[in-house]
């Protein structure tokens, strides 16, 4: 390792990568009109189906294949990661049925299945806490990894934070380069006119319902198989769910804003752990770890109040307009409504 | 209402309760063991003698605090998470007036409980006004304030209220005698005080939900805010002041915790009851009347929770997964038969809330 | 429902009269532990230590451990684990925590038969506890000293850093001991000890409670982003060794010194210099055998390690077992540090070697003049002892206070 600044940056990266990939998931959801509330548990849930998984299937190809424990570790790895997308999936699906079929509350699904996420992996998982298991290794991407500082920050990750900078450049192009991101827009914006103009509104929900949380499911995979090295009782990735929804909002739905919120919320987390290191700044432990809850409630105020307009209006005008357009955004205007076919 | 539908609504209660029954009995044969045996073991936890009824009954009496607190803000169709908070701020105020003030007992106990009340209160204003004033969604700003409440705990325990010999995040030191509730008996160590405090919130807030203007703009308020304001009815005020009584309900169901279960202010001190009370105001749908004989059920399960852990060694969150599916499957269910009376015959929704004709 | 009521009833009565019983002469004992009893850390030792007295006294029963009581299952209170125990019959209850000190004593009160042994704690030593508590700990200074010194033996960077659980008297003790131990042999390495990094990063508790404390697996991550390679754990459960192993996998060259448990190397063997462990068992033979004679009285116990032989299974009560990462020359190097060790502690069965002025706090305060030895234990405010220590050393980076 070199720099201490440059790979406190890489590390930063690192650990915001199941944020990244968890919020990205959300903001597909919610683009297309429903809110899944569940992040918290889906998230902790998948992480420990993802754990025993890989777990399972590197014993299984040790012994039948008669592959030692690095060599199935990549295969496991994947493995492991396809189950947690199925858990966060058939988690969001629920909710999906319960809202659009049973027409019941998709917050007060989604409250109770974040409870029951983490209760059920807790109960599942016991056996499986802190015991080694696969894990994914970071691997330079060739020629990029060469670069000098954005190289080493970026490119000398392991495999889900490569996925996770796909996945925000590939939501970014179906929602404003693609036709079907042209629907699922409308779906969450203005169902009634879509509807009208022949888009399935409640299909298009079920499916980008679905495939937000085996997104979710994914970052849960990133948690136990790569960045928390495992799966442990309490689970290390618990209330990460909440600080991915309030990302979504700082991100204004939009994908290269969520992914910067994630690294904020992520860069502060390790400002912890530096003030604390730092000589002659004395300030309580303790308060340094409500910062990332602070910045959460923060920043919830600045994108929903009239606070961040006014702020804009002390600017001079030519640059009002495109701050705020990189600033302000608001919800989908469908978010969390029901559409029912007159 | 007639037998008849008292019995179809009996009924209707019964089938979720055998659902998530049963799936419970299917996990705890997956881990290995008996459900029966696990059954009998959890109500041997409840109900062996009067310490594990006690037990019970000091589950029962915060979680039901902060379950009527909830009902409130759920008629005002507002998502209080930050209850948890609540309790948590409301235990820290109690166990401040604990620690340091010096009075007769019957003062100081009243001064602990007036002080929870207040944080409670505070801590619940904070979300109302973020949401009705600044427009912060009640859920996230409760999700944060819920830990940095938690956070609060944990530095007043390290920092000022630092027992004498030193660093540690056990406890904060434990309260003089005056500050304690007293004890029906030593057998049977529930406070009189609190069981009371309990039954006179209930009938307070039934009341007030059922026969006062506030109640009625609060039931409007929740229904639809944008035409409750048209009406006249000044909803941001209605809105913060129900996180405030909640707040303050919450407040008690904290004090509670501090003073009579750990005679000290712990980390985590709430135990994530408030969670709970969202999955019994869930249940209970806004009846009040409900919502003792949900949390007793619930407070059975948490008090047999420990023997499940002690003599199957089966997790805690058992009782957690035990009580998520059991609200899930209520929430399911009641879709799946609405839906189902929908297509069979023209629903008539307002008959099952018929406090809206009294608007 | 009438059926139900009484197949109910039933099964009620039938649990109740199914309580467990133990024949007469059976000593029962029991133990409630923070973490699960196969944490690989502070719990596993104390569940081992358990077990080897179950196989090496008669007549001696060992209940099923409490597991997990801690302030972060507030559902299963600790008194509500204690009278488990008890119901199930135990006559000595180990509560293996200092987060339990003040509710053993609180509720040691209540069941006057009962011996109640708090390990970690000093209430027994400062006279607060009732008859029926007493104390127990090793002197996990000479194991810090020893992993401290190991680490110093083979870092590449001079810099080690430290993953400390909450502050207070013991983790601040633990951590001077271990910084101590490095300082001494990266100068026997030949090298100027001033140039050593020392780095302690505190994550709020004795293991990770989400959304309260650092997370453990982070705060390794970042110990070695900023330098370290070697990372010595001071807390209960095993990120450091895991983050480390997982950091040799993709070529970085850094080893770990994992905490309390013997058998804590086996996470990641290759990158493990050695382990500081407690063995409970010789001690807590002794204390049960005192107790099933009727001779148990109370007692401020300190356990030491057995000098002749310091992995000796039945007679030390601190080891340190070296661990395959550690090349054989500073293996060697650890060995005759340790036979230094044990000619100190020969000479001054009061105090633990290198606590020797010149000593320093962190804010300059001078705790020992050059050449006396600290005491191991003195009472507070009076005269400074390793046992309190109200700051970390001058030199160590990292804060004294939270």
């Amino acid at each position: 390792m070199s720099d201490p600044l440059i790979s406190t940056l890489a590390g930063i990266v690192t650990n915001a990568t199941p944020l990244v990939i968890a919020a990205m998931g959300e903001t597909i959801t919610e683009r297309a009109g429903i809110v899944n509330l569940s992040l918290d548990g889906s998230i902790v849930l998948s992480a420990m189906s993802g754990f025993v998984v890989a777990y399972s299937a590197q014993q299984i190809l040790i012994t039948s294949a008669g592959m030692t424990a690095p060599e199935a570790a990549g295969l496991s790895v994947i493995i492991g990661a396809i189950g947690a997308m199925v858990v966060g999936a058939l988690v969001a699906l629920l909710i999906a049925f319960s809202s659009i079929s049973l027409r019941q509350d998709q917050v007060a699904v989604g409250f109770v299945l974040t409870l029951l996420g983490t209760d059920l992996a807790v109960f599942l998982g016991t056996n499986y806490a802190r015991i080694p298991g696969p894990q994914i290794l970071p691997t330079d991407l060739p020629l990029l990894a060469n670069i000098p500082v954005i190289g080493e920050i970026f490119f000398q990750q392991s495999g889900f934070a490569y996925v996770s900078y796909l996945l925000v450049f590939g939501t970014w192009w179906l929602f404003f380069r693609t036709r079907q991101g042209l629907s699922l827009r409308a779906v969450g914006e203005r169902p009634e006119a879509a509807f009208a103009r022949g888009i399935p509104v409640n299909r298009l929900r079920y499916l980008y319902t679905a495939l937000g949380g085996a997104v979710v499911g994914l970052a849960g995979a990133a948690y136990s198989l790569n960045v928390r090295a495992g799966w442990t009782v309490p689970p290390a990735m618990g209330g990460d769910g909440w600080i991915a929804l309030a990302i979504v909002i700082f991100g204004g739905w939009h994908p290269f804003r969520v992914l910067i919120g994630a690294y904020l919320f992520a860069g502060l987390r390790s400002l912890a752990s530096v003030i604390q290191r730092t000589p002659g700044i004395e300030i309580n432990i303790t308060l340094l770890n409500a910062a990332p809850w602070v910045l959460m409630i923060i920043t919830l105020l600045l994108v929903s109040s009239g606070a961040l307009e006014r702020l804009l209006q002390v600017l001079p005008r030519p640059l009002q307009k495109p701050l705020r357009g990189i600033l302000r955004s608001d919800p989908p205007a469908a978010l969390g409504t029901r559409f029912e076919r007159k | 209402m007639n037998p008849q539908r008292l019995m179809t609504r009996f009924g209707k209660a019964l089938i979720p309760v055998a659902i998530s029954l049963l799936v419970t009995a299917l996990l705890v044969s997956l881990a290995g063991v008996n459900p029966l045996n696990a059954a009998t073991e959890l109500l041997r936890g409840s109900f062996r003698d009067l310490g594990a009824f006690a037990n019970v009954v000091n589950f029962w009496i915060p979680l039901t605090f902060a379950s009527i607190g909830l009902i409130i803000t759920f008629t005002a169709g507002l998502w209080n998470i930050g209850v948890d908070g609540q309790i948590t701020i409301g235990a820290i105020f109690a166990s401040a007036v604990a620690l340091s003030w010096d009075l007769p007992a019957p003062l100081l106990i009243a001064a602990q409980i007036v002080a929870a009340m207040v944080g409670g209160g505070l801590w619940g204003a904070l979300v109302g006004i973020l949401k009705a004033r600044l427009g912060v969604n009640e859920i996230f700003g409760g999700v944060a304030l819920n830990q940095i409440a938690n956070l609060a705990t944990l530095y007043m325990i390290t920092g000022p209220w630092q027992p004498p010999e030193g660093g540690s995040v056990r406890s904060s030191p434990p309260f003089p005698p005056e500050a304690l509730l007293p004890r029906l008996s030593d057998d049977f160590r529930i406070s009189p005080l609190m069981l009371i405090g309990v039954v006179v919130a209930l009938i307070v807030v039934y009341l007030a939900l059922r026969g006062t203007r506030w109640g009625l703009q609060l039931k409007a308020t929740g229904k639809n805010p944008r035409s409750a304001l048209l009406m006249g009815v000044p909803t941001n005020r209605t809105v913060i002041t129900a996180f405030i009584v909640c707040g303050m309900l919450a407040g008690v169901a904290g004090a509670f915790r501090a003073l009579v279960v750990f005679q000290s202010l712990r980390p985590l001190v709430s135990g994530g009851i408030g969670f709970l009370a969202i999955l019994v105001a869930l249940l209970a749908e806004n009846r009040v009347l409900l919502v003792p004989f949900i949390t007793f059920v619930f407070s059975a399960l948490l008090g047999g929770s420990a023997q499940l852990k002690v003599a199957l060694r089966l997790d805690v969150a058992l009782v957690g997964v035990v009580q998520g599916i059991l609200v899930l499957t209520a929430l399911l269910f009641k879709g799946a038969s609405e839906r189902f009376q929908a297509t069979s015959s023209q629903p008539s929704r307002t008959a099952t809330r018929p406090e809206v004709a009294h608007e | 429902m009438r059926k139900l009521i009484i197949v109910v009833a039933l099964l009620c009565l039938s649990a109740i009269l199914a309580l467990p019983t133990f024949a007469q002469d059976e000593f029962v004992f029991g133990m409630v532990l923070v973490g699960p009893k196969n944490d690989g850390g502070w719990s596993q030792a104390h569940f081992e230590g358990g077990v080897y007295v179950a196989e090496m006294l008669d007549g001696v029963t060992f209940l099923e451990p409490q597991e997990n009581i801690n302030a972060g299952n507030p559902d299963v209170p600790f008194d509500v684990a204690v009278s488990a125990l008890i119901d199930q019959g135990a006559q000595l209850v180990f509560t293996a925590s200092d987060e339990y000190e003040e509710d053993t004593s609180r509720i040691a009160a209540d069941y006057p038969d009962v011996t109640f042994i708090n390990v970690s704690g000093d209430d027994a030593y400062l006279g607060t506890a009732p008859a029926n508590v007493g104390n127990v700990m090793g002197t996990m200074e000479w194991g810090k000293i020893m992993a401290g010194c190991a680490a110093a033996l083979q870092t590449e960077t001079g810099s080690i850093g430290y993953l400390g659980p909450l502050i207070n008297f013991e983790t601040r003790r633990l951590v001077n001991s271990a910084y101590l131990g490095a300082r001494h042999c990266y100068e026997a390495r030949g090298m100027n000890p001033d140039d050593l990094v020392f780095t302690v990063t505190w994550i709020g508790f004795w293991f990770n409670i989400p959304g309260v404390t650092l997370d453990p697996t982070e705060e390794a991550n970042t110990l070695l982003n900023n330098g370290a390679d070697v990372l010595i754990s001071g807390i209960d459960t095993t990120e450091a060794i895991t983050v480390v192993g997982q950091r040799a996998a993709q070529g970085d060259t850094v080893w770990a010194v994992p905490y309390d448990f013997m058998g804590a190397c086996d996470i990641s063997p290759d990158v493990c210099l050695g382990v500081p462990y407690f063995h409970w068992g010789p001690v807590y033979s002794d204390l049960i055998g005192a107790a099933q004679a009727g001779t148990w009285e109370q007692d401020w116990l300190l356990t030491n390690p057995d000098w002749s032989d310091l992995n000796n299974q039945d007679t030390t009560g601190i080891g340190f077992m070296t661990g395959p990462g550690l090349t054989e020359e500073n293996a060697a190097a650890l060995e005759s540090f340790i036979a230094d060790a044990a000619a100190y502690a020969e000479e001054n069965p009061e105090g633990i070697y290198l606590w020797t002025g010149p000593l320093a706090y962190q804010d300059g305060t001078v705790l020992a003049e050059e050449g006396a030895n600290l005491p191991y234990i003195a009472p507070l405010g009076e005269a400074p002892s390793v046992w309190y220590s109200e700051q970390l050393l001058e030199g160590i980076v990292g804060a004294s206070e939270s």
